[in-house]
């Protein structure tokens, strides 16, 4: 067979979408039919399936795996893998909880919900890159429910204002987390509002960090596009709010 | 539009037919009406009539931008394109290239699901056997990449 350049062998293979089954065959052909096929294969894992949970969790580094320790989860000394799986993922959606409760049950890992969200936030991290929409809702719920997280780390994740409003929603209860950072996202002055709501309800939260690159407005006093109106209700935000420590506001690039 | 393949053979074709070709269709724009017959290195005569064929075939169909792409249904190929693709694999890929590289997607769409379509329900083995393709995996990779990506199997 005569060798095509890449793009035509995407165009085959998109074909078949996400007919798994026909892919991993096409995968095991040789090297070269292996290394297009598994970005478009891992685009989309099946999150429910633990196989794919196991492969997430040979994917932690030293740092998240750390967190893990504390459950007792012990870490199978594997042949590093093949490819780095978790770079190719598109999209995560609420299956992950799922995937996770069901590779915890197997294991016998005496479950918790406290357990469950300490995987679920090591796993999260590793997908801090390519969080999406699916990523910023799974999130917000998450949060609701989450009793244990004390620091989250949102950088570069290019959350929108949906996303945003409904985590200022969640942060007016979430009574445990401390630390928030939402360096670059793609957040407009609607969500600092939200935001600056959601401070004068919530008494833990001590540090905010949020640099910002392209829309994030309503923190950063120095910006023409702050309006009088939200740059007052962050200032009342800060009075009522006794225990919001240290506010970072990077200045705009522009 | 005079268009010369890669022996030296001439082609007169209409110009709405080479508009179907995004590469003639830019280098057109770019020249202007003018008698030089435009070279294609890389496509041979025979290839070169078929990409003709399905071209004047196809001449009046609406240009299909990359956003509507993905909404139409793309599992039917009609009666007369799976016609066209009735071909040795030799010619099919050789149509792959030369569409990959004159720039006219359904062209390289129809072609690419032709082959997609000979490779569904196939074992690697008999992948492998159909395209003459040699396995340069060792058994150990062979087993990693099926080990690592098992859940995939069953679905």
């Amino acid at each position: 067979m005569i060798t095509l350049p890449n793009e035509c062998y995407y165009t085959i293979f998109n074909n078949f979408h996400h007919d798994y089954k026909n892919l991993i065959s096409c995968a095991l052909v040789n090297r070269h039919w292996c290394r297009v096929i598994i970005p478009i294969l891992w685009s989309k894992p099946d999150l429910k399936d633990i196989r794919v949970i196991k492969i997430f969790l040979l994917m932690l580094n030293v740092n998240e795996q750390a967190l893990l320790i504390p459950f007792k989860i012990t870490f199978p000394s594997h042949p590093k893998l093949l490819f780095e799986y978790t770079n190719y993922i598109t999209s995560i959606n609420y299956y992950l909880g799922y995937g996770i409760k069901k590779w915890l049950s197997k294991e016998r890992i005496e479950t918790s919900r406290e357990l469950e969200n300490t995987v679920k936030y090591s796993l999260i991290e590793i997908s801090n890159q390519i969080f999406g929409i699916e990523g910023g809702k799974l999130l917000a719920k998450f949060l609701c429910k989450n009793t244990t997280l004390t620091s989250l780390n949102l950088c570069n994740n290019n959350l929108g204002s949906e996303e945003g409003k409904t985590l200022a929603d969640v942060l007016c209860k979430n009574t445990i987390l401390t630390s928030l950072n939402l360096v670059w996202n793609n957040l407009d002055s609607e969500v600092g509002k939200a935001l600056a709501d959601a401070l004068c309800k919530n008494i833990t939260l001590t540090s905010l960090d949020q640099k910002e690159e392209k829309h994030w407005q309503i923190f950063e006093l120095n910006s023409n596009e702050v309006g009088p109106e939200e740059g007052k209700a962050l200032a009342d935000a800060l009075c009522k709010n006794f225990t919001l420590t240290s506010l970072t506001q990077k200045e705009k690039k522009h | 539009v005079k268009l010369t393949s890669s022996e030296g053979t001439e082609f007169i074709i209409d110009r709405k037919v080479a508009e179907k070709s995004v590469l003639l269709k830019n280098m057109l724009e770019d020249v202007g009406e003018s008698d030089m017959a435009i070279p294609l290195p890389n496509v041979t005569g025979p290839i070169l009539n078929k990409v003709i064929d399905y071209c004047t075939h196809h001449r009046d169909d609406p240009f299909v931008s990359q956003e509507d792409d993905s909404k139409k249904v793309s599992d039917d190929i009609d009666d007369w394109d799976a016609e066209f693709c009735k071909v040795d694999q030799g010619t099919l890929f050789e149509l792959i290239l030369s569409a990959n590289y004159l720039d006219i997607k359904p062209l390289l769409d129809l072609t690419c699901k032709t082959v997609a379509n000979m490779i569904k329900g196939k074992t690697p083995d008999e992948i492998r056997k159909t395209f003459n393709i040699t396995n340069d995996f060792t058994p150990e990779e062979e087993e990693h990449v099926r080990k690592e990506n098992e859940w995939c199997e069953e679905r």
